[in-house]
């Protein structure tokens, strides 16, 4: 199975008065199709390097290849474009837009790839049906609980058929039943070909990965 | 894609969806964007409406001005002496002219003047005039005018608020005023006139006392004359006053009244068009408050949009097109809301609603410049936003 992400001595330090090195060094890969997790406490450096994968943050130094193309370097424009239509986010609080429907919301998730409004919806209908939400998605998401409202999310995500999916404490937010359920549906797509790259600092989550990472002080530790 | 390559398709906002995702975020918090979108209409509102006003008083003003300015020649020459004895008589036989003669300051110096049972006032204005003159400020007058005044005969009328002040009212007896000591008998009080407004306070003698008392007296010469003649009447006048020397008197005709009026429309634009800009200006600087709110509200938003692939300049684009919208809303809803302002207030005073074609869109546009001026900022906040931060919220 070829690598989708290749990391090698990747550092992120946040300049201040007292610079704090966030990532040290980290090396490490993920082969398509897998579901990682990284796993470690609160500011073990686990957010920082999600955002590193996803684009949203750059590194200070190293080197990340993504589907083996070097992206550390890329233009803003290209990063975006990247995200739009690369790379999937399902954060621990959903970050829904209130007053829309769970529809509007997962259409949502490919509207950087200009597509028509009407294919975007076609789109996001097969993915509610996916995350087996077809009869909410006229819904407006406030009125959905909190397991529909992390599986409209994923549908979001899904939506721009990303080759790589972030997931930042997917089940943080739910109780342990929904949150079973959400895994299940990660363990799903997973099986369908989805990689996964799932951060957490909960043992029986990353236990649902096919490989976890320790985190710890900025690095990884020894693969569990 | 192939691994490695970049893609070549573009990404971005549609400009439908650009639209609809801006449609959206100004419904987001509705009582915010209605405040705003009238802030600016007010604004707008005042533009068209203070322009509208202004060029509708300015009609009625310039309307109510054009009979007695199309009716009005004055001539001016270096010296009364220079002047005929003759020039109501010379001024009344010529074609065109209603009533002309001698209307202008004595001395170059104001004069004080006393009555018997009042201190004397420092400074009053004296004018020489003949009947003719005089009667060509079509004055109202209590009392006698100067008609039937023997030469040199000293006497004097009052401007109506001059009398006031001396205390000198109308009376069955003769009252004597005293200019520069010498006895004048008041023969009438000058209540009011339409033309030289400057006679309410002022002291009018006959026109040869003051060529024996005062060694300067101004000529000039005042003629009221028929509609549409003044320029003919001009030109025969100073033949007719100086037939050995026309190039020696200087007529002077009023200038059209259509200048007029847009000298007065100008002044009341200049004035209103101040007045407005400053309230669309203080409606910009409220939009930038809102706008500003907005972009802090709705950090979490931008940072999912970022999450999901827009550039800054998306995110910019998108907060520019929601001022775009509220600016052109408030900017046709002000404009409307301004020109029924100037329907209703012209109605209202019986006068035609005028309103230069230009103002209702030159507003709209004005309007929603300034709300793009005030978005930019929040707009350019919005986009340099951190995408990890803004996803913080």
């Amino acid at each position: 199975m070829s690598a989708l992400i290749e990391v090698e001595g990747l550092n992120r330090t946040f300049e201040g008065p007292q610079p704090v090195r966030a990532l040290r060094d980290c090396t490490f890969s993920v082969a398509a199709g897998e579901m990682v997790a990284v796993t470690g406490p609160s500011g073990s450096g686990k957010s920082t390097l999600l955002n590193c994968l996803g684009l949203l943050d750059r590194p200070t130094s190293g080197t990340y290849l993504l589907e083996e193309r070097d992206v550390i370097g890329l233009a803003e424009r290209h990063r975006a474009a990247l995200r739009a239509r690369r790379i999937g986010f399902v954060f621990q609080d959903y970050n829904l837009l209130w007053g829309r429907t769970a529809l509007d919301n997962v259409a949502l998730g490919s509207i950087y790839q200009r597509e028509r409004a009407a294919d975007r919806e076609g789109v996001a209908k097969v993915y509610l049906d996916l995350v087996g939400l077809s009869h909410r998605q006229r819904a407006l998401v406030e009125t959905l609980s909190g397991g529909e409202r992390q599986r409209v999310a994923i549908a979001r995500a899904l939506a721009c058929a990303p080759s790589l999916l972030l997931c930042d404490e997917p089940t943080g937010n739910l109780d342990s039943e929904t949150g079973d359920a959400i895994l299940s549906l990660l363990e799903g797509l997973r099986a369908g070909g989805q990689t996964i790259v799932i951060v957490t600092h909960d043992p029986s989550v990353a236990a649902r990965a096919s490989r976890q990472f320790g985190m710890r002080d900025g690095t990884l530790t020894a693969e569990v | 894609m192939v691994p490695g390559e970049i893609s070549k398709d573009r990404t971005g906002l549609r400009m439908a969806d650009l639209v609809a995702e801006a449609a959206v975020g100004i419904t987001v918090k509705p009582l915010r964007s209605i405040l705003t979108v009238v802030g600016i209409a007010v604004g707008v509102a005042a533009l068209v409406a203070t322009v509208g006003l202004a060029a509708t008083t300015a009609r009625v003003v310039s309307e109510r001005f054009d009979e007695l300015r199309a009716r009005e020649v004055t001539i001016v020459a270096n010296r009364l002496e220079n002047l005929p004895s003759d020039v109501d008589e010379r001024l009344a036989v010529l074609p065109g002219v209603e009533v002309g003669g001698v209307l202008g300051p004595a001395t170059s110096q104001s004069r004080p003047v006393r009555a018997f049972r009042t201190g004397p006032i420092a400074s009053v204005p004296i004018i020489a005039a003949t009947q003719g003159g005089l009667a060509a400020t079509r004055p109202s007058i209590t009392g006698r005018s100067l008609d039937r005044i023997l030469p040199g005969q000293r006497v004097a009328l009052l401007g109506g608020d001059l009398a006031v002040a001396l205390g000198v009212r109308q009376r069955t007896s003769p009252t004597t005023v005293f200019i520069d000591d010498v006895p004048f008998t008041v023969i009438g009080i000058i209540d009011r006139t339409e033309r030289e407004a400057q006679l309410a306070t002022a002291v009018v003698v006959p026109a040869s006392v003051a060529v024996e008392m005062w060694p300067d007296p101004q000529a000039i010469v005042l003629i009221d004359v028929e509609a549409g003649a003044a320029l003919e009447v001009a030109a025969a006048a100073v033949l007719a006053l100086r037939p050995d020397a026309p190039g020696s008197l200087g007529a002077r005709v009023m200038p059209e009244a259509r200048n007029l009026r847009t000298d007065i429309a100008g002044e009341l634009n200049a004035l209103g068009l101040a007045v407005s800009v400053t309230v669309l200006g203080v409606a910009g600087l409220a939009a930038v408050a809102t706008m500003m709110l907005s972009v802090l509200e709705r950090r979490r938003e931008i940072g999912l949009h970022r999450a999901l692939g827009a550039r800054p300049f998306d995110i910019g684009l998108r907060f520019l097109a929601e001022a775009t919208i509220i600016g052109t809303f408030g900017g046709v809803l002000g404009a409307s809301s301004g020109l029924i302002v100037v329907a209703l207030v012209g109605t209202a005073r019986n006068a035609t609603p005028s309103i230069p074609a230009w103002t209702p869109p030159v507003a709209v546009v004005l309007g929603l410049a300034v709300t793009l001026l005030a978005g930019a900022y929040p707009a350019y906040r919005a986009a340099r936003l951190d995408p990890i931060d803004a996803l913080r919220g």
